[in-house]
C-alpha cells in the first residue's frame, strides 16, 4: 500500500474509531479496539469506499476485520 | 480550536461528517444551543447520527440523539423507565419505513385486492395514531413523524399510472391522511421524506450491500439528504420563520442599471438573461403569497423606479406587493433600519438581498442580527439561493401568516392617518376599534400558542407555551384569555393573551401578558388588562401578582405594572388589590364581550 494512501486509512480509522493515529497498528482489530463494532464497521466501509472512490464487494466488506486485512484487500481496489 | 462560525461547515463525504460530528460533540464548538432529540424507526437507525449532529450544529443546534432499539415504538413509550423518558426529549422523530410494515406493499404491491389495500392503510394510520396518542402528556417536545414513500421503484415497471387502484396513489393517499392526522396533534408535524426520496431519486436511494448486508435502508447520498433535510425540518418546528425580505432593484429584480442604462434597456422577460430575473421575481411573488411582505432599499431616483415599474406591464412583482419603498442615496443600513420600524417587527425576521458584495458586508457589520443571503454571481441562481436559505421556512401556515400582507397594508393606512391625526386618542379614536375577547378553545389555541412562542417585545415574561402546555394549564385551572380586534382597515386576529392563575389559593398570578408588536401603542394593552382583572373578580379573586422577567427585548413594557396602578414590591413582582379596584377603559375602543 502507498504511504499516502496508508495516511487517508489511518486517519479514516483513527476518527471513525475515536483513537490516536500512534495507537493503529497492522493488528488492530475488534478485539483490540473497543469501538469497533458492526456500526462503526459500517462507517468504515462507507468512508473507504468515499475516500477511495471504489465499490468493494459485500464479500470484501464483511472480511475486513482487522487493519492488515483491511490493506490487503484494498491492494487490488487501488491499482 | 474553538469554533464559533457554524454556518461554514461543509461536509460532503461520510468521513468529513463523523469527523465534525466528534468535533461538535467534543465540546470544539460553543455557542451552539442544546436539544435532545429521540429518534423511533422500524429500523436501526444509528447509521444517521453524524449527518444529524452535523447538520444540526450547522443550524446552530447541539444535539444529543437518543435512538430507541428498532420498532419498539410502543414499549418505549409505555415503559415510564424506558430510555426514550431518560433521554427528555424536546424533539421526537417517528419513522415506520413502509418496507418494515408489509414487504409486499413494495415490491409485491398488486398481489393485494382494493379491499385488503384499504385494510392495511387503516391500520397503518391507526397504529401511527395510537403511538401519537400514548405520547399526548407524557413528553412537551415536538414531534415529527416521517410521511411514507417507497425506496427503490415501484412493483410494476412502468404500467402503475393506469392502474385502477395504483400504488402511487396508495401512498399519495397514505400520505394525506397522515397528514390529517398530524394536524390533530399538538405541536406534531410531518418530516416530508416522500419528497427527498423523490429528491434523490429511487435509483440512488438504496445501495444494495447496505441494506442486504447490514439492514441499512439508505445509501451514503441518501444520509446526507436526509440529514440536511431532517434538520431543516427540527429547526422549522423550533423557530420562527422570518417575516419582511428586503430587495434591492438593479441587477436584483432586473438585469442592468435602470439610472444608466435606461428603463428600455434593462433584461427581463422570456429570453436569457432577461429570464433569469424573471424566475427571480416569481420566486418573490410566491414568498408574498406564503404572507412574507417585501420591501425595497435601493440607491435609485424614485422616479425612475415608479417609471419601471409603471410601464412595465410584464413585471411579476408590482409596486402593490410592496409594503415600503426605500429608494434614496442613504446607506442601506439606515433604510432597513426604518422599515423594521415602519412595519415594527424586528431585525431578526427580515432577510436581505442585493446583487453588491459590498452593499452585503456594511449592512451585516452595522446589523448583525438581520438575516443576509450570500447572493451568488449568476441572476441564474438567485432563486436557489433564496429558496435554500431557510429563513423563511415553516411547517404550519395559519390563516394569520397567509393574510399578513393584508393586516399590515391596513396598518400602513393607519400609519398614514397617525401623521394626520392631532393627538393619539384621537387618532385611535378615528380607528373605530372593536374588541372580541373570548377563553381559549379548541379554535382558538394554535394561534394563542404561536404567539407566546412568538412574542417578544410586548411581553411581560416570555414564557413559550405549547398547544399541549396550554391544555394542561387549562386544565388545571389557568385562565386564558385572547383578545381580537377589528378596526376601519380590517381585522387583525387573535393579537392579545394573557394568562393568570390561582395554584396559590389566596391570590392569582399573572404568568403572561402579552401583545402582538401589529397592535402596540393602541391602548389595547389597557382594555386587555381590565378584562383579566373583571374575570378575576368574577371567579372571586381579590389579591393579583404580576410580574416581568427581563429579556433584553421586552424593555418597553418594564414599567408596564407600574403605569397601571400596581404596587411595586420588588424588581419584579407587583401586586393589586382587586377590592378596590375601579375600571377605567378607553372609551374609545368599543368591547364586543366575551365569547
Amino acid at each position: 500500500m502507498k504511504e499516502g494512501d496508508e495516511k487517508i486509512l489511518y486517519e479514516i480509522i483513527s476518527k471513525i474509531l475515536d483513537i490516536p493515529i500512534d495507537n493503529i497498528n497492522d493488528d488492530s482489530s475488534p478485539d483490540t479496539i473497543e469501538a469497533w463494532d458492526s456500526l462503526t464497521h459500517l462507517n468504515l466501509i462507507m468512508a473507504i469506499e468515499f475516500e477511495f472512490k471504489i465499490k468493494l464487494s459485500p464479500e470484501d466488506s464483511m472480511d475486513m476485520l482487522s487493519v492488515r486485512l483491511i490493506k490487503i484487500i484494498l491492494e487490488p481496489y487501488l491499482q | 480550536m474553538i469554533n464559533s462560525d457554524f454556518s461554514n461547515i461543509d461536509c460532503k463525504s461520510p468521513f468529513e461528517y463523523i469527523k465534525v460530528s466528534r468535533d461538535i460533540e467534543g465540546g470544539q464548538f460553543e455557542g451552539l444551543k442544546r436539544l435532545n432529540i429521540s429518534c423511533m424507526s422500524s429500523y436501526t437507525a444509528q447509521v444517521l447520527k453524524p449527518y444529524i449532529v452535523t447538520e444540526m450544529a450547522k443550524r446552530n443546534y447541539d444535539v444529543s440523539l437518543y435512538f430507541s432499539p428498532y420498532n419498539t415504538f410502543e414499549q418505549e413509550i409505555l415503559d415510564k423507565d424506558s430510555g426514550f423518558f431518560y433521554s427528555k426529549p424536546n424533539v421526537i422523530l417517528i419513522h415506520f419505513r413502509i418496507e418494515d410494515i408489509d414487504e409486499n406493499l413494495s415490491n409485491n404491491f398488486y398481489s393485494f385486492t382494493k379491499k385488503e389495500l384499504k385494510n392495511k392503510k387503516k391500520y397503518i394510520l391507526d397504529r401511527v395514531q395510537s403511538i401519537l396518542e400514548m405520547l399526548e402528556g407524557k413528553v412537551s417536545g415536538n414531534i415529527i413523524v416521517y410521511n411514507f414513500s417507497f425506496s427503490e421503484s415501484l412493483s410494476v415497471p412502468i404500467h402503475d399510472p393506469m392502474q385502477s387502484f395504483s400504488q402511487d396513489r396508495f401512498i399519495s393517499e397514505l400520505n394525506y391522511d397522515l397528514a390529517c392526522i398530524c394536524k390533530q396533534t399538538p405541536s406534531c408535524y410531518i418530516f416530508d421524506y416522500y419528497q427527498v426520496v423523490r429528491f434523490v431519486g429511487y435509483k440512488n436511494w438504496v445501495d444494495l450491500k447496505l441494506l442486504l448486508l447490514a439492514r441499512i435502508p439508505f445509501s451514503v447520498q441518501s444520509q446526507i439528504a436526509i440529514g440536511e433535510t431532517l434538520s431543516r425540518t427540527i429547526v422549522a418546528s423550533l423557530e420562527t420563520p422570518c417575516k419582511c425580505i428586503v430587495l434591492d432593484l438593479d441587477n436584483t429584480l432586473w438585469g442592468g442599471i435602470i439610472g444608466e442604462d435606461g428603463i428600455s434597456n434593462i433584461q427581463f422577460g422570456n429570453e436569457f438573461p432577461g429570464v433569469a430575473f424573471k424566475r427571480f421575481q416569481q420566486t418573490i411573488l410566491n414568498l408574498y403569497n406564503q404572507g412574507v411582505l417585501l420591501a425595497v432599499s435601493s440607491k435609485n431616483d424614485e422616479k425612475l423606479v415608479l417609471d419601471i415599474f409603471n410601464s412595465r406591464q410584464d413585471f411579476v412583482i408590482k409596486l402593490k406587493h410592496f409594503s415600503v419603498l426605500k429608494i434614496n442615496w442613504d446607506n442601506k443600513a439606515d433604510n432597513i433600519l426604518e422599515i423594521s420600524r415602519e412595519l415594527n417587527i424586528g431585525l431578526d425576521s427580515i432577510v436581505f438581498f442585493d446583487d453588491s458584495h459590498y452593499e452585503r458586508e456594511l449592512v451585516k457589520s452595522k446589523l448583525p442580527e438581520l438575516h443576509v443571503v450570500n447572493v451568488p454571481e449568476s441572476p441564474l441562481d438567485y432563486s436557489l439561493a433564496l429558496i435554500s436559505h431557510e429563513a423563511f421556512d415553516y411547517l404550519y401556515l395559519t390563516e394569520e401568516d397567509k393574510a399578513r400582507n393584508k393586516y399590515y397594508k391596513s396598518e400602513q393606512k393607519r400609519f398614514s392617518l397617525s401623521h394626520k391625526a392631532e393627538s393619539i386618542d384621537d387618532f385611535l379614536a378615528k380607528l373605530n376599534m372593536k374588541v372580541t375577547t373570548g377563553l381559549v378553545n379548541d379554535v382558538t389555541i394554535a394561534r394563542v400558542s404561536q404567539l407566546t412562542m412568538k412574542t417578544n417585545q410586548f411581553n411581560l415574561t416570555t414564557k413559550r407555551y405549547s398547544i399541549s402546555d396550554l391544555e394542561k394549564m387549562v386544565n388545571e385551572g389557568a385562565l386564558v384569555l385572547w383578545l381580537s380586534v377589528e378596526d376601519n382597515f380590517g381585522d387583525s386576529g387573535i393579537v392579545g393573551v394573557a394568562i393568570a392563575d390561582n395554584s396559590e389559593a389566596n391570590y392569582w398570578k399573572i404568568d403572561t401578558f402579552l401583545l402582538s408588536c401589529r397592535v402596540i401603542g393602541r391602548k389595547l394593552d389597557q382594555v386587555l388588562l381590565n378584562i383579566l382583572l373583571e374575570e378575576i373578580k368574577r371567579r372571586e379573586g381579590f389579591l393579583v401578582y404580576g410580574e416581568y422577567i427581563r429579556t433584553g427585548k421586552n424593555e418597553q413594557v418594564s414599567l408596564f405594572y407600574d403605569d397601571n396602578g400596581f404596587i411595586k414590591e420588588s424588581d419584579f413582582c407587583w401586586k393589586k388589590d382587586l377590592s378596590v379596584w375601579k375600571i377605567d377603559s378607553p372609551d374609545f375602543i368599543e368591547l364586543r364581550g366575551m365569547v
